[in-house]
């Protein structure tokens, strides 16, 4: 695919001018801190909802799953039935209850009770520490992506992603950027409908015909029906398990949309509604999995023999598209791709910005004593050097294997943020010792097992074996941040933890009602 | 007892709200889970039947199909907490708070 694909350049270039008129309009509204980072809480719960699954749903959702079901078959349900569990934890456990509590960052939710500066402090290397990997992920992708099919170079491909992702939160902030979000969810969602039905009228409708011609097309045969091909032992299941039911109520980026709507009723619709669209999604997926299995196994025009796809398993999608609905179709779901990156960067650096300027300068730096124009001043200015870092940072990465960064997040967010807000909101002898205690080390210790599994011991530094033997460290990241956070709670009889105690239940009367002081 | 709209609560409509809330938040979160655990599980450890095919001649397994009803049974379960729980919260402030 090294010709240029005009439809995709076409349908691209529209969702740009779209957004950009977006961003020109969400300019002259965002006035304030409160309107930059949250909208002014002013978005309802159906508009927060669609937003928050623009948010969820990455590239990888989409064409890193389909690419997964390609190799994998069954296993790759592990992810949709935890990943929609993981909804559930956030609307029935965290959505209102950080709702309430919280201004516009999740600090703010956690400093109601524990001590503020070292707890932001926490939060914001949390944050960041999701964010940048994540945000370098994506923009390594997009600079390929834009080589392959547009006919830039990488490095033209990464400034046109950055640059966009700059002006839309630097002037629009989080109002232009959920609509950003609303656009590329309604596009993503509309793109795989269409893809999943050509696949099933492919087919006559026929899912059990599909389903058997994919088992016959798999080298791995009627195995892609059954458990085991991906994750064959019960410790990577259930780390992977923890790393969705955790990560997702742990992704600072989506615990900030909550702060966008105006109370708890709508942050439970937020909640909700992102569920449903998120789980409608996943499900296409499978016939879509279904669809590449059968038609792109083999098929001399896209692989080179069984399921070794032009471009790599995460092309499948694309690929599959062309098949469907020819170049056209193809270049829309393209162009919908490098919408879903564009989104979601914009998303990860409001989220990353808002640490920054709100939790670290204002919050650490200042005391709490900054004024709303100054603070929204060096939120901007962060969003810009950022920007430049990260888009720095993806040049310097150009060809590299950043495809571990992609696991960091949801591991990071779920072996330390999680837990502490977890923690924070149900039990009242967790104390600001435990917190820091628990969440440094989940931290940590994710990282370090990260590095030492076979994403990066493996296949990035190229040692035969790995010296942690899992994928997912999560079940020993989070249950060390949970066991360090409960040891250090216990055993910390100071005044201020005492305190901390006694300010429980006006912390829980005001998470439920939204009660401020 | 002020609600973050300035309204007064009442407090025993507040502890009745707390009382449904908890509840049915944590029944709900527990029975969820513990169905995806079993759903792991049986996945690592009873392979052979859950890669079993529904019916003669079938290739789709139990696993997959189990795998979908959970699906429905978290996006029902979730559908019907926020109409119980946004509604007890309507009633505890005593007044509508739609879109």
């Amino acid at each position: 695919m090294t010709d240029l694909n005009y439809p995709a350049i076409a349908s691209f270039v529209l969702f740009i001018i779209a957004t950009l008129f977006i961003t020109a309009y969400a300019a002259r509204r965002t006035r304030s801190r409160k309107d930059f980072y949250v909208a002014g809480n002013a978005f309802g719960g159906v508009q927060n909802g669609i937003a928050i699954s623009g948010d969820y749903m990455s590239a990888a959702s989409f064409l890193g799953l389909v690419g997964l079901f390609f190799i994998g078959g069954y296993d790759t349900i592990f992810f949709i039935v935890n990943l929609i569990l993981s909804w559930a934890v956030v609307l029935l456990l965290i959505a209102e209850k950080l709702r309430n509590l919280g201004s516009y960052t999740f600090a703010d939710a956690v400093s109601v009770r524990l001590a503020a500066r070292p707890l932001r402090i926490l939060a914001a290397t949390g944050t960041l520490a999701v964010a940048v990997p994540y945000l370098l992920a994506q923009m390594v992708a997009a600079g390929a992506l834009f080589e392959s099919l547009f006919g830039l170079s990488y490095t033209q491909g990464v400034l046109v992603v950055g640059v966009l992702m700059t002006v839309y939160v630097t002037f629009g902030g989080m109002i232009a950027t959920t609509w950003v979000q609303i656009i590329k969810a309604a596009l993503l969602v509309g793109g795989g409908t269409i893809l999943a039905v050509g696949v099933l009228f492919a087919f006559d409708f026929n899912v059990g015909k599909l389903a058997g011609l994919a088992v016959d097309a798999h080298p791995e045969g009627i195995a892609i029906m059954q458990p085991g091909l991906l994750y064959p032992d019960i410790i990577s299941v259930v780390s992977l398990s923890l790393a969705f039911i955790g990560g997702t109520a742990g992704l600072p980026h989506v615990l900030m949309r909550f702060f966008t709507v105006p109370d708890g009723v709508q942050a439970r619709r937020s909640a909700a509604w992102a569920m449903g669209i998120i789980s409608y999604f996943q499900l296409i997926v499978l016939f879509i999995g279904l669809g590449a299995i059968v038609l792109l196994t083999d098929n001399p025009e896209f692989t080179s023999g069984g399921l070794h796809v032009h471009g790599g398993s995460n092309m499948a999608a694309i690929h599959l598209s062309q098949i469907i609905g020819g170049n056209i179709f193809m270049g829309f779901i393209c162009a919908v791709a490098f919408a879903t990156i564009l989104a979601v960067v914009s998303g990860l650096m409001l989220s990353a910005a808002a640490t920054i300027s709100h939790d670290l300068f204002a919050g650490v730096i200042r005391k709490g004593q900054c004024s709303d124009a100054e603070e929204l001043r060096v939120s901007r200015l962060t969003v810009v050097v950022l920007s430049a870092i990260g888009m720095l940072l993806a040049i310097m990465f150009e060809g590299q294997n950043v495809a571990v960064l992609a696991t960091l997040p949801l591991v990071i967010a779920a072996s330390a943020n999680f837990p502490v807000l977890f923690l924070f909101m149900y039990w009242k002898g967790f104390t600001t010792r435990g917190a820091l205690f628990g969440g440094y080390t989940g931290l940590l210790l994710a990282v370090s097992l990260l590095i030492l599994g076979p994403n990066v011991w493996v296949n990035v530094l190229g040692y035969e074996k790995a010296l942690f033997p899992y994928t997912y460290p999560t079940l020993f990241s989070m249950g060390a941040c949970f066991l360090f956070a409960w040891v250090f709670s216990i055993t910390d009889n100071s005044a201020r933890a005492a305190a901390e105690a006694d300010a429980f239940e006006e912390q829980l009367r005001r998470s439920e009602i939204g009660t401020r002081g | 007892m002020p609600s973050e709209q300035g309204k007064p609560i009442d407090p025993a409509a507040y502890r009745t709200f707390r009382r449904i809330h908890n509840r049915l938040s944590w029944i709900l979160i527990s029975g969820l889970i513990g169905l995806v655990l079993v759903f792991d599980l049986l996945s690592v450890f009873a392979r052979e039947f859950m890669g079993a095919p529904l019916a003669e001649g079938s290739v789709i397994s139990i696993g997959i199909l189990i795998a979908l009803l959970i699906v429905l049974v978290i996006l029902a379960a979730a559908l019907y907490y926020v109409l119980k729980i946004n509604s007890a919260y309507l009633d505890m402030h005593g007044s509508p708070d739609d879109d």
